[in-house]
């Protein structure tokens, strides 16, 4: 078989092939109706997803504004709990702390 | 995405039937592919629908002849007692299926092209349908197919050859 009937023959099979495609049934174009209508109402929603995006960007932009205008606040006073925790020889300590600066500054000055 | 589906969705039928021998098998195999095109990649730009489309039916009609094998291997298995290897559904005729050369003197040359095309092994269908009808290059056909494109133009050269056999006499 030489191109020119190869093509002759490809023409008729595709001709064939697009004529029974447009030959299908009410039964069945109705099915396959139903069956794009459920695949697109599957497919997830742009509005929902615009909309949402919109959401999370203002939420963050706001929260930056937040963090970024207030004034860091001063650390909290320590708790009940915390003071629980400072033993006694950590206040010797400190007492111990003030009275070395005391005395450096005296031991200066004399 | 439903000016697409509604262009694509007779020929994806047509494709799955010619594949299943089975009108309701071939809106399952459509319907499933539509459904996840539009689920997974509704938001890939439109260009990219046509492959990803073919890509995910030829899955799904491979996905059923997998199921349809395995169906048949534990039909022949119960009804014979046979521990040969052979696929039993190599054997299975296909039940719409008829000779062409039964439709010799008959002016019903559609049908005989309906019948070879039935009666090619699947992966030559797939790549015949592909690239004759659908129009889809080498590259767009190995990725719908998930093989070679080596193996699509075997497969292609393969199926024009058995239709020319077939059908030589329709149009000599």
């Amino acid at each position: 078989m030489n191109d020119e009937k190869e093509t002759r023959l490809l023409r008729a099979v595709r001709d064939e092939l697009d004529r029974r495609a447009a030959d299908l049934d009410d039964l069945t174009l109705a099915r396959l109706r139903a069956a794009r209508r459920r695949a697109l109402e599957a497919r997830p929603r742009r509005v929902w997803l615009l909309a949402g995006g919109i959401a999370a960007g203002a939420l963050a932009a706001g929260l930056a504004a937040f963090l970024l205008l207030t004034p860091p606040a001063a650390p909290p006073a320590p708790g009940l709990e915390q003071m629980d925790l400072l033993s006694a020889a950590d206040l010797d300590l400190y007492k111990d702390l003030e009275f070395y600066h005391w005395l450096a500054d005296h031991s200066d000055a004399s | 995405m439903e000016h697409f589906l509604a262009g694509s969705e007779r020929r994806a039928l047509r494709m799955a039937e010619l594949a299943t021998g089975n009108r309701e098998e071939a809106l399952d195999i459509v319907q499933d592919a539509m459904l996840a095109l539009a689920r997974r990649y509704g938001g890939r730009d439109t260009a990219e629908w046509g492959p990803l489309f073919h890509r995910i039916l030829q899955h799904r009609i491979r996905d059923w002849y997998r199921r349809s094998r395995v169906r048949h291997r534990w039909l022949a298995w119960l009804a014979t007692d046979d521990d040969s290897d052979e696929d039993p559904l190599a054997a299975v005729p296909d039940p719409q299926a008829r000779r062409p050369e039964d439709h010799v003197g008959q002016e019903r040359a559609g049908e005989a092209i309906e019948s070879a095309l039935r009666q090619l092994p699947q992966r030559q269908q797939q790549a015949f349908l592909l690239r004759a009808w659908e129009g889809l290059d080498v590259a767009a056909t190995a990725a719908a197919m998930g093989c070679s494109e080596g193996s699509v133009k075997t497969h292609y050269s393969r199926a024009v050859h058995t239709l020319r056999a077939l059908l030589g006499d329709h149009w000599p």
